[in-house]
């Protein structure tokens, strides 16, 4: 069985105050003798670092892991049964990891670890395997403690959801006439069939085939407005980000382009949705919906006063992936607002108009997607391109 | 004779309940499906009567308002809109007698529309 001493780390009795003479001193003499040199080291080492044997028992341990477990000495702990340190919740995975460790395997895991005191911490562990004197192969470690790291990344990930959640809802906002009207029209339809027939029926005057093709007006007019609640849902929706299902490319577009039909059709502006209908992708239908909807309010304010309006989403394979080419009839952007283009809080609109994070948090979505976001300067009108993952066809099969 | 109404929407069910409505009431109803088309029915007709949508592809409201406010009419001018809150200002410039909003009850406005002396429309 191999135990490594627990030397008191002794100063270096040869060092100069003022450093001088530092590269005249024998690394020997600076670091302590090569025997105990390694020891000293380990006990010193800002990290816990640890030697579990097969059945999970805790042959050494460092003063830094000694310090997290809360125990007052290695003589306390000697031989102790490290599994029952690991918060119940975690336990199995922690003693699968320890036999593929003793198995030869390393590797990485997080847990949480539960001190003799009954302090709770988030542990990330790196371990190997490691040949005891014996013959026996053990589990060698080191461990931190990210509980604090892991709660910094938490935090950051709740404020970026946020953002993004808030950064919908003011794209929501500048869209609600639009949207009032898009539900208003087709409820006028309903609303007008429905008198129709209440006023023929008032005077008896029964055609059967026109009130069936009525009422087949009315239920094809009420699709049309849950096509606009449902995009309106979706759009809204508070969904987190880690839930991906796999999309219709062409679908969620036609989705995107409900909501703001209305707005482009009150400024002329005309719609394209040319994507290809059978491409598959694995996202998160609500962040990607945002990212086209981030593109189309740039778009719709760059070119409403241009003599040409319209934008075109279309699509190109490339391999594995797939490019989404989202054009539109302005002349391209200028060079110095290209560089800033993807900069958080930039803005090329007025003043109060934009809040400059559209395309920054729409780079953040896409690069969580596993995908791009670019502007596409080669392009003869204002062009970006997004690239995502194609969903594999075994997949998109059974979608 | 007849009332002479045009109507303009580009909603083409819309149109077909204003004729229906119209037919009810056995006033003469010309319907256009846009802002342009309207403005070249009106090259060629007098109405009595026009009741335009705000927000249409082919030529909007404004088009038409425009229109009649330079070249000067005899009738009477209604708005029939989903939404119109964003368009309140701009609206207020012209001589507008009634706004309908849509959903409408077609019982409502035929009963309006009869409820109507001859001489409120000229």
């Amino acid at each position: 069985m191999k135990t490594l001493s627990k030397k008191k780390t002794k100063q270096p009795d040869q060092t100069d105050p003022s450093g001088n003479q530092a590269t005249e001193v024998g690394i020997d003499e600076l670091i302590g003798h090569p025997e105990t040199r390694l020891g000293e080291m380990i006990e010193g080492t800002p990290s816990c670092l640890k030697v579990l044997d097969q059945a999970g028992r805790l042959l050494t341990m460092n003063a830094k892991g000694l310090s997290m477990i809360e125990a007052p000495s290695m003589q306390e702990v000697l031989g102790a049964d490290v599994f029952s340190l690991v918060a119940p919740e975690d336990r199995q995975s922690f003693v699968d990891f320890h036999n593929g460790v003793c198995a030869g395997e390393s590797g990485r895991l997080e847990f949480r670890l539960v001190g003799l005191q009954g302090t709770e911490r988030l542990m990330e562990t790196w371990a190997a395997p490691y040949t005891l004197t014996n013959g026996e192969v053990a589990h060698i470690a080191i461990t931190n403690d990210i509980t604090e790291h892991k709660q910094n990344l938490q935090l950051l990930e709740a404020q970026r959801h946020a953002l993004e959640l808030a950064s919908r809802h003011a794209a929501l906002g500048v869209l609600a006439g639009g949207i009032a009207h898009e539900i208003n029209n087709p409820l006028g339809i309903i609303s007008g069939l429905a008198g129709l027939m209440k006023a023929k029926l008032a005077r008896s005057e029964i055609d059967v085939e026109d009130f069936a093709c009525k009422l087949d007006q009315i239920e094809r007019t009420v699709t049309r407005i849950s096509e606009v609640t449902g995009s309106l849902r979706t759009f809204s929706s508070d969904v987190p980000r880690e839930n991906r299902e796999l999309c219709d490319l062409h679908q969620v577009i036609n989705q995107t382009f409900t909501l703001i039909s209305e707005k482009s059709k009150a400024s002329g502006i005309e719609l394209f949705n040319e994507a290809a209908t059978d491409l598959c992708v694995e996202i998160n239908r609500v962040q990607f919906s945002q990212v086209l909807m981030n593109l189309l309010t740039n778009s719709l304010c760059a070119i409403e006063g241009l003599e040409a309006r319209w934008i075109r989403v279309s699509t190109q394979l490339l391999g594995e992936r797939v490019r989404i080419v989202f054009a539109d009839s302005g002349p391209g952007i200028d060079q110095a607002v290209v560089e800033k283009l993807m900069t958080p809080f930039f803005t090329a609109k007025a003043v109060g108009e934009g809040t400059g994070l559209g395309l920054s948090i729409s780079l953040g979505i896409m690069r969580n997607l596993g995908g791009t976001l670019s502007y596409a300067a080669e392009s003869e009108n204002t062009t970006f391109y997004i690239e995502l993952p194609l969903a594999s066809s075994d997949y998109a099969s059974n979608v | 004779m007849p009332l002479k109404l045009l109507i303009i929407d580009d909603e083409p069910l819309l149109l077909e309940i204003w004729k229906a409505v119209c037919g009810e009431l056995n006033w003469e109803c010309v319907i256009a499906g846009g802002g342009h088309a309207a403005i070249e029915t009106l090259k060629q007709h007098e109405f009595d009567l026009v009741i335009t949508d705000i927000r249409m592809p082919k030529g909007d409201g404004f088009v038409v308002l425009d229109y009649l406010h330079e070249h000067g009419t005899n009738a009477r001018i209604y708005v029939c809109s989903g939404y119109i809150d964003d368009e309140t200002a701009a609206l207020s410039r012209y001589n507008i007698q009634r706004i309908i909003r849509k959903p409408f009850s077609f019982a409502e406005e035929l009963k309006y529309f009869r409820s109507l002396d001859r001489s409120d429309v000229p």
